[in-house]
């Protein structure tokens, strides 16, 4: 990444922020990829793919921690200051979100293994469609959020953040489905719990790459991510009940 | 029951503002900074001094350029800047010390507590009683450390007896944060300190006249990490009673000590702010430029 003001005059200290940069990017296609690849096991109810996305979480592990290690080294050689400081803030934070999305990740994988374990592979009982929706939209925040990084591109970081909402909407409509689906008594109450479960996660996924998206428009602008107090009625977990 | 967030977080925010005294950032500022209007004289509340419109030439070199800017009560307010940007000019301007500068020429209006420090009539000694300063290089007089900090009260006639001398020279020391390091030797050379002790020595010196306002000039530019260390802690219990203006070319220090942060380039003032935006997110792109590290 070129800084808009060309380069330090410590030249290293432009390799080094460069370094992160890359680091994050690398990290974030891995986390994308294994979103996309913990879909289709859920799709696919396909057990080996889901344990090489749990096999593969160390990975994602591993790279937090050399981030941290890069972040840190910044921080110790170079104190840096305005937009540089910026920068490696919220390389701190998007990193742990990346974390944070592949910790979800794993949680839909796990629901495969367990489905298989526990010998419930059919999946004639959930309403997978809610899922794979939801999966979609979060699947296109997360990438698009990624690319606002690797851009740094302030309005496509606007747009996700604005996208985000539609998560929500998703999210909602696909619990009163749920409901439905236990009024009617179609499917038991363990499944309509892993099916929750599943949707929550996705939902945390698209939260996290809000959060992304938010700290590309710190990065870029100094502009501080938002905070909301949680309103009771808002909070609710499911609207209109 | 249903909690209702807006009362109990007003609620909260008016209990905060009665243990204020546990927040000293709070409760020693009489000033508020303004988060619109940043880079244009900053401060509101009474300012100790104020500089509008000054200019200083060398002969015919123009050193700083039409400068406006307020300096508050009880802040320490940080002058950064390339070298020969003016800001060591403005601070000895502020107590004229650039009068014995032979060529150098002064214009527009300095005043302490709203009293014009360039008019005619003003007395430059009990004006620098009032505005000390502290230099670069530790300087003390070549004789005891009791009669370094003893000197300057004994000439302003500010103690009589050896009793009061004594109690200026113990005072002067402790608030400087020597006293329990040459307490029994007060009557050895000063120039026999470390550097740091030096500079404390200096400090307790300046302040044993009770200024108001303190410059200090680099103070930390000749010492070690422990001995800035020992400066910098003393000059954030300094603010308590004093106005400080430091210069300093280390951006961590004015990071450190300082409430704001005023940037120079070429004479000119860029930005003056609320340190932690100067540092983190400044309004100028020469600013910027400059504490990134991409000039100076």
């Amino acid at each position: 990444m070129n800084s808009i003001f060309g380069h330090h005059t410590i030249h290293q200290f432009d390799e080094e922020l460069k370094a992160l940069h890359n680091q994050i990017i690398e990290m974030g296609e891995l986390v994308l990829n294994q979103l996309c690849l913990s879909l289709e096991s859920v799709k696919y109810m396909d057990l080996s793919l889901a344990q090489g996305i749990i096999d593969r979480e160390k990975v994602v592990d591993e790279m937090e921690v050399s981030a941290d290690k890069t972040i840190c080294a910044i921080l110790v050689r170079r104190c840096p200051k305005g937009s540089d400081l910026r920068q490696v803030l919220s390389a701190s934070k998007i990193v742990n979100c990346l974390e944070q999305i592949g910790d979800k990740v794993v949680k839909l994988a796990n629901f495969v293994v367990l489905m298989h374990t526990t010998e419930q592979v059919n999946t004639h009982y959930f309403s997978l469609e809610d899922i794979y929706r939801l999966g979609g939209v979060s699947t296109e925040i997360v990438q698009s959020a990624l690319e606002a990084f690797e851009d740094m591109d302030v309005e496509q970081a606007r747009q996700v953040v604005q996208y985000h909402l539609t998560l929500d909407q998703e999210f909602q409509k696909a619990l009163h489905h749920l409901i439905d689906f236990l009024q009617a008594e179609k499917s038991n109450v363990n499944n309509t719990v892993s099916q929750v479960l599943m949707m929550k996660a996705l939902e945390r996924i698209g939260e996290h790459a809000r959060q992304i998206a938010e700290l590309v428009i710190y990065q870029l602008e100094g502009q501080e991510p938002t905070h909301h107090l949680p309103d009771l009625v808002e909070d609710f977990p499911v609207d209109g009940l | 029951m249903h909690l209702n967030a807006t009362t109990t977080y007003n609620s909260m925010q008016t209990d905060m503002s009665a243990i204020d005294l546990t927040l000293p950032s709070s409760s020693l500022f009489n000033f508020q900074i303004s988060r619109d209007r940043d880079n244009d004289l900053v401060a509101f509340g009474l300012p100790r001094m104020q500089c509008a419109n000054v200019s200083v030439y060398y002969d015919s070199k123009l050193a700083v350029d039409d400068v406006n800017l307020k300096i508050l009560r009880n802040e320490v307010l940080a002058l950064i800047g390339p070298s020969g940007c003016g800001k060591s000019t403005l601070l000895r301007c502020l107590n004229r010390m650039n009068d014995t500068i032979q060529g150098c020429r002064v214009s527009g209006k300095i005043t302490l507590d709203d009293q014009d420090i360039y008019a005619s009539d003003m007395d430059v000694v009990p004006l620098r009683v009032r505005v000390g300063m502290v230099f670069q290089k530790p300087n003390p007089f070549p004789k005891s450390i009791y009669d370094n900090i003893a000197m300057a009260p004994r000439l302003h006639g500010l103690a009589s007896t050896k009793a009061e001398f004594d109690e200026i020279v113990e005072t002067s020391l402790r608030r400087a944060g020597l006293w329990d390091e040459v307490k029994d030797r007060l009557k050895q050379a000063g120039t026999g300190l470390s550097g740091g002790q030096q500079q404390r020595l200096c400090i307790a010196r300046t302040i044993a006249v009770n200024p108001e306002v303190i410059l200090m000039d680099e103070p930390c530019s000749a010492l070690d990490p422990i001995a800035t260390a020992k400066i910098e802690q003393l000059i954030d219990e300094l603010r308590k009673q004093y106005t400080i203006v430091i210069v300093t070319h280390s951006m961590q220090q004015a990071a450190r000590v300082s409430q704001r942060t005023a940037f120079f380039h070429l004479g000119k003032i860029i930005e003056v702010g609320a340190t932690e935006k100067i540092f983190t997110n400044p309004s100028e792109e020469l600013t910027e430029r400059y504490i990134t590290g991409h000039f100076g």
